[in-house]
């Protein structure tokens, strides 16, 4: 059956962007390019401090870049697009105040949501994570696994077509980040929707993606750009397959001096290296 | 259970001091007398009178250095600029004791209610204001960033993100504002007005009836620690905020 490519939805050229100015100037990333197709799920794999959270909220309208272009659906990029792009933050980044229905409620009261509708695309985004039962809680009453299952939520019940997720499993522990990844994997697969994953896990951007960015220590480059053909949604098996251990490798090979090289200007810096 | 346990250890001993005469009984009256006194003091009008005197003056107080303090608490609070400005300028006000004010006001006013007003509004507003700007300043940032990106508006944000997020330590500065506030109530009552639990007191004092005033006194230590209680009970409410 022959393929239909699908349309790019994100391109990003020549981005580049610096934090401070002047002698304390932070470069984080050099001359960017990539382009997303719509559906694809993509990471962005790099080692710590390499700009791959800065690139993420460049494209998604957070951050405007200091020089470069980002277009959405052709159109240039010019802020924050809540219809758009929905964002899963590293720490979860849910309303403490605010019970687990609430969260997703208020999200959608946001975004502009008629009252009506509030309620019923809540309950029902909270069952694609399976988290209905837990309507009613608050986030201090929840696992970190659990919270960052309601952030998935929330951002799945916007109902936007691209989804921006930080290092959402960074804060999970290795268990946690297993079950999450492969219900993460069959949600996408039934979604169809266009996910930007920032990761430093090989395993995960194996797992997960379709294709991954790999990026140079700072300040960030595109190294190189690795597929991983494997249809979607994928079984926990494929962990265990040849193919995964061959695009791990690859992933190794790239990232590994790039990895030495963070730490290494890490230990330099008087005050460590942050993203 | 301890602090009940406390109270019941303070009457004993008051009871034994009071059977055994070591104290003179002007100074200190004997428990029996007090609690003789207290039961007049409740079932009178004129006791009615003064605490409806002393709780609308503290009400007013009280509530206009809510307003007033979370409206300037948050004006502060909007930049960075205006609160590396102002917020050490209220911090320094407020280490001073504000009772030297009080003969000023005394003077503006007069004798009667708006002096006790203005001593009381001025106790409670800085601690206020100064939680106010605590609050807001320390909403984490990650979620009013959050919240930008599913598109809130500045209503929105205050409402929904700002609000919440700065009002556990809004209302501690409430708690922290309230004796304050109340103490100078009374404070100015008793040295120069015509009404009010304060005044009752120091009119005790004056007639030489000590055990009336115990019973006043007694009087504005149960409305203190009612309002604490309250006050506290809904901070432990809110515990499942966890922030």
């Amino acid at each position: 059956m022959p393929a239909v490519t699908p349309p790019v939805v994100i391109e990003a050229n020549g981005i580049s962007h610096s934090f401070a100015q002047g002698a304390g100037a932070l470069a984080a990333l050099t001359d960017v390019s990539i382009s997303i197709r719509s559906g694809e799920m993509v990471c962005l794999l790099g080692p710590s401090g390499c700009g791959k959270s800065t690139l993420l909220n460049i494209i998604g309208g957070v951050l405007p870049a200091q020089s470069g272009t980002v277009t959405l659906e052709g159109q240039p990029l010019r802020g924050i697009m809540p219809n758009k792009i929905s964002f899963v933050f590293q720490e979860h980044a849910l309303f403490p105040w605010n019970t687990v229905l609430e969260n997703l409620v208020v999200a959608l009261e946001f975004q502009g949501v008629p009252v009506a509708e509030r309620a019923e695309r809540a309950q029902a985004a909270l069952a694609a994570v399976r988290m209905s039962d837990f309507a009613g809680f608050y986030p201090s009453q929840l696992s970190g696994g659990m919270k960052q299952r309601v952030a998935l939520a929330r951002g799945l019940c916007l109902r936007t077509e691209i989804l921006l997720m930080d290092e959402p499993f960074a804060a999970l522990d290795e268990q946690t980040r297993m079950v999450f990844g492969e219900d993460l994997s069959v949600l996408l697969a039934e979604t169809g929707k266009t996910i930007v994953l920032v990761t430093h896990s090989l395993s995960e951007a194996v797992f997960l993606s379709d294709r991954i960015f790999v990026m140079t220590a700072r300040p960030g480059r595109i190294k190189a750009v690795v597929d991983v053909p494997k249809r979607h949604p994928r079984t926990p098996d494929f962990v265990s397959s040849a193919e995964f251990g061959e695009r791990r490798a690859q992933l190794y090979e790239l990232l590994h001096d790039e990895i030495r090289r963070s730490v290494e200007s890490a230990q330099r810096l008087p005050g460590g290296a942050g993203e | 259970m301890i602090q009940v346990g406390f109270f019941v250890l303070f009457f004993a001993l008051w009871w034994l001091e009071s059977v055994a005469g070591w104290i003179n009984p002007i100074i200190v009256p004997h428990l029996q007398d007090v609690l003789t006194a207290f039961a007049g003091v409740v079932t009178s009008a004129e006791t009615l009178g003064a605490l409806g005197t002393t709780l609308s003056t503290f009400a007013l107080a009280y509530g206009g250095a809510i307003v007033t303090g979370i409206a300037v608490g948050y004006a502060v609070s909007s930049s960075r600029l205006l609160t590396k400005t102002y917020e050490p300028v209220l911090a320094a006000i407020y280490t001073i004791p504000l009772i030297i004010f009080f003969p000023t006001f005394l003077l503006f006013f007069g004798i009667g209610v708006k002096s006790k007003i203005a001593l009381g509004f001025l106790a409670a507003f800085f601690p206020i204001a100064l939680n106010t700007i605590a609050g807001f300043t320390g909403v984490d940032d990650r979620l009013r960033i959050a919240a930008l990106t599913f598109g809130a508006t500045r209503v929105q944000m205050l409402r929904r993100v700002l609000f919440p997020g700065a009002f556990g330590i809004i209302l501690t500065g409430l708690r922290i504002a309230f004796i304050p506030c109340f103490a100078s109530v009374l404070a100015g009552e008793i040295i120069a007005s015509t009404s009010g639990l304060g005044h009752e007191i120091s009119y005790s004092a004056a007639m030489m009836e000590p055990a009336r005033m115990f019973a006043y006194v007694f009087v504005a230590i149960f409305i203190a620690a009612l309002f604490n209680f309250g006050l506290t009970t809904w901070e432990a409410r809110r515990a499942h905020i966890a922030i």
